[in-house]
């Protein structure tokens, strides 16, 4: 009996052996589950195999753990790329807070861990009366991880969320972007959208720097780590040229103002102002048409005050020098069929170049225009960037409306400031090189030092030329057009400007477009004062005039009056002692 | 003497295993004190953030000028309110106005002051009548 179940076996052994080779894997296994000892290997090996991997695993999730050691770690991720940022405070040249970051609280749901959304919504609306309940309802329908209830609400009612206890239903701290100051500078600050994006001025250049990238990192979360940006601007200065600026809207009944305080040793803009403007931390009307920010974006005919620049030219490319004269004669020139005319007849004598500067005359300038040249003149404005669009810091810029085609005649009116129409910030840039001894630099609206200045400025106009700028602006400051802005101690200098407004094609007689520049102290110049008037009416006191000296230029006196002790420029007794010593040299018209 | 060794290793593994779990959990403790202050700290600079903005908000410029011009009566300063040291007169010499008003009036004598009253019950300074 036992022989027998033995026998087949013994047989069936050389028929089993012939499947076996084929099939390895069919072997392996029977091997892992046969108990004699000897045969062991494959098991003992899959049991190894099983626990490295368990400890791989548990090795693996130590690391991650310790890597990111975060428990918030689902809500952090959903909520990394909706919180508002931190963004670096910005403060004025003085260190004064022009804005800054506080924080506040917002409200967020997770709808999938909400069990009764209708209580949810109800028990919210009740606490948060200003939100749309249906709006809310649908939003906690959804299947989102993640949805902002409210932005940015009061402790008070973050107690009262608080107390509702509802599941699901949480608060985030959030970056509020702050602007104390109102108003003032709105339009070199700009502002951030409730996000903590820089939308428009300094804020949208502040993350063009980088900052996004930065947040978007995750990194730099606090304001504390992000260093302060400097403007340029000195928030007293800007406060008083806004305040006059709006006294003078008033009272010249203008349509529009602007004004500037230039630093022209280091390109500084240390006040700049376009009204009407707006509250950068309620910036509704921001984008509303008349709120640009004209001086850097309205372009503009500048009129008289570009005379500067046809003088300069003439003197500096050494056509004429500061006793050379043009006739007057006739007050009107002829160009085809186009007539340009002095202003009010004119004085029909021969005028030296301080006194073509001095009664502002066209007919001067459009000589010594002519006497350059066409292509001179483009050369020398293209130097001087009144050609291309002057990029600063602000991302908001215009470019200029320059003449498709440039003939003589386009030369005469450009001459004496009609026909090229530029941003005052172009203007700004130019004069200031043209008395700061001839070095142009771009406009900064970041704080630098003269020194850093000097390294980006390029020379355009020679020392002598710039000298004899500075005389004739002092000229017209002292008996010419200019003397309504001649605060007695100050020296000043300047140059109207009127020009009158396009309308349909035409320039109309009675909207004119004013400006002014001074500087002080002209015999070493340290700031440009620019004040501008749109369609400013006449007064009772001016005899009806609306030209600038009887808008821009008083503005122009009263904001130095009170900035320049701000500005550390002490006042003098005495006239400076020998101001201009190459223009008595010369015996330049005034010297005696 | 393998006993006395065993004795002692147990000792010291059981005052190791103490010691280690007083550390930890003084660890712990000051974990949680650090991360107690740290929020605390958190809490004080968004405060003085607050602050900050708030200061700079009631200081802002226009508001300053609205006040002094609503409660001040004090006018812009104008350069010629400016003037060297060596402009200014030499002081003349000195006159007690106020005293020779007095004289005149008869009301030169000394007051009856405290110091000089006999009774407790005055600490009024000042005439009589």
């Amino acid at each position: 009996m036992t022989t027998e179940p033995v026998a087949p076996a013994v047989v069936a052994a050389p028929v089993v052996e012939k499947p076996r080779r084929p099939s390895l894997r069919a072997g392996l296994l029977r091997d892992v589950f046969r108990m004699s000892g000897e045969k062991s290997g494959p098991r003992v090996g899959l049991v190894i195999l099983g626990f490295s991997a368990l400890f791989l695993a548990i090795t693996g999730r130590l690391v991650a753990l310790a890597a990111f050691p975060n428990d918030q770690v689902g809500l952090r991720r959903a909520t990394s790329n909706a919180i508002s940022a931190a963004r670096p405070d910005i403060v004025d040249r003085n260190g004064t807070v022009m804005a800054t970051d506080i924080r506040t609280v917002s409200v967020f749901a997770e709808p999938r861990k909400i069990l009764d959304k209708d209580e949810a919504t109800e028990l919210l609306t009740a606490v948060l009366p200003d939100l749309n309940a249906k709006e809310l309802r649908d939003k906690l329908g959804t299947k989102k991880g993640f949805v902002w209830v409210k932005r940015e609400i009061t402790p008070r009612q973050q107690a009262e969320v608080h107390r509702l206890g509802i599941p699901g239903v949480g608060f985030v701290p959030e970056n509020k972007r702050v602007y104390p100051n109102g108003p003032a500078a709105a339009h070199v600050l700009g502002f951030a959208n409730v996000d903590n994006v820089g939308i428009a001025g300094i804020e949208k250049y502040i993350d063009s720097q980088g900052l996004q990238d930065l947040n978007g990192a995750g990194l730099a979360v606090q304001a504390s780590d992000l260093k302060p940006v400097t403007l340029s601007v000195d928030l007293r200065v800007q406060h008083l040229l806004r305040d006059e600026l709006l006294k003078g809207m008033e009272k010249y009944r203008a349509l529009a103002a602007a004004g500037a305080v230039m630093d022209v040793n280091t390109g500084e803009i240390i006040a700049t102002v376009s009204l009407p403007d707006f509250d950068p931390s309620n910036p509704v009307d921001a984008l509303e048409k008349d709120r640009i920010n004209r001086i850097n974006v309205g372009v503009y005919e500048m009129g008289s005050t570009f005379k500067a620049l046809t003088v300069a030219m003439a003197l500096d490319t050494g056509k004429a020098n500061i006793n050379s004269s043009y006739s007057t004669a006739g007050g009107m020139m002829r160009f085809g069929r186009q007539v340009i005319r002095e202003y009010r007849g004119g004085t029909g004598r021969t005028l030296t170049v301080p006194e073509v500067f001095v009664h502002s005359s066209n007919m001067g300038t459009v000589k010594m225009a002519l006497s350059v040249g066409v292509e001179g003149h483009k050369a020398f404005l293209r130097k001087m960037v009144q050609l291309d669009r002057l990029q600063t810091e602000l991302p908001e810029s215009a470019s200029p409306i320059v003449p498709q085609r440039w003939g003589e005649l386009n030369t005469a009116t450009i001459a004496f400031g009609h026909g090229l129409a530029v941003a005052p910030i172009q203007a700004l840039a130019a004069v200031a090189a043209l008395v700061n001894g001839g070095k142009l630099m771009t406009p900064t609206f970041i704080k630098r030092t003269a020194e850093d200045a000097e390294a980006v400025s390029t020379r355009v106009i020679k020392p002598e030329t710039s000298e004899a700028m500075r005389y004739i602006m002092r000229l017209n400051g002292e008996r010419g057009s200019a003397r309504k802005a001649d605060v007695a101690g100050y020296f000043v200098g300047g140059k109207t400007g009127t020009a009158e407004k396009v309308i349909n094609g035409r320039y109309a007689k009675n909207k004119n477009f004013t400006t002014f520049m001074a500087i002080v102290p002209a015999d070493k110049p340290r700031y440009l004062f620019l004040s501008i008037y749109d369609e400013p009416k006449g007064y009772a006191e001016s005899g009806g005039y609306s030209t600038a000296a009887w808008n821009a230029g008083i503005t122009t006196g009263k904001v130095i009056e009170r900035a320049a002790p701000i500005l550390g420029l002490p006042p003098r007794f005495e006239p400076p002692v020998a101001p201009f010593p190459l223009m008595a040299k010369l015996g330049a018209w005034g010297t005696r | 003497m393998i006993k006395l060794l065993h004795v002692i290793a147990i000792g010291a593994l059981v005052s190791s295993a103490l010691y280690a779990y007083s550390i930890k959990y003084e660890t712990t403790l000051e974990a949680e004190q650090l991360q107690k202050l740290k929020a605390k700290a958190q809490r004080e600079r968004d405060a003085i953030a607050v602050l900050k903005a708030e200061w700079q908000f009631l200081n802002r410029p226009d508001r300053l000028q609205a006040l002094a011009d609503r409660h001040l009566d004090l006018q812009p300063l104008v350069i010629n309110q400016v003037v060297r040291l060596s402009d200014i007169p030499n002081r003349g010499p000195k006159v007690d106005s106020i005293g020779r008003k007095l004289e005149d009036l008869g009301l030169g004598l000394p007051t009856e002051t405290p110091r000089n009253v006999k009774s407790n019950n005055s600490t009024t300074p000042g005439g009589r009548p």
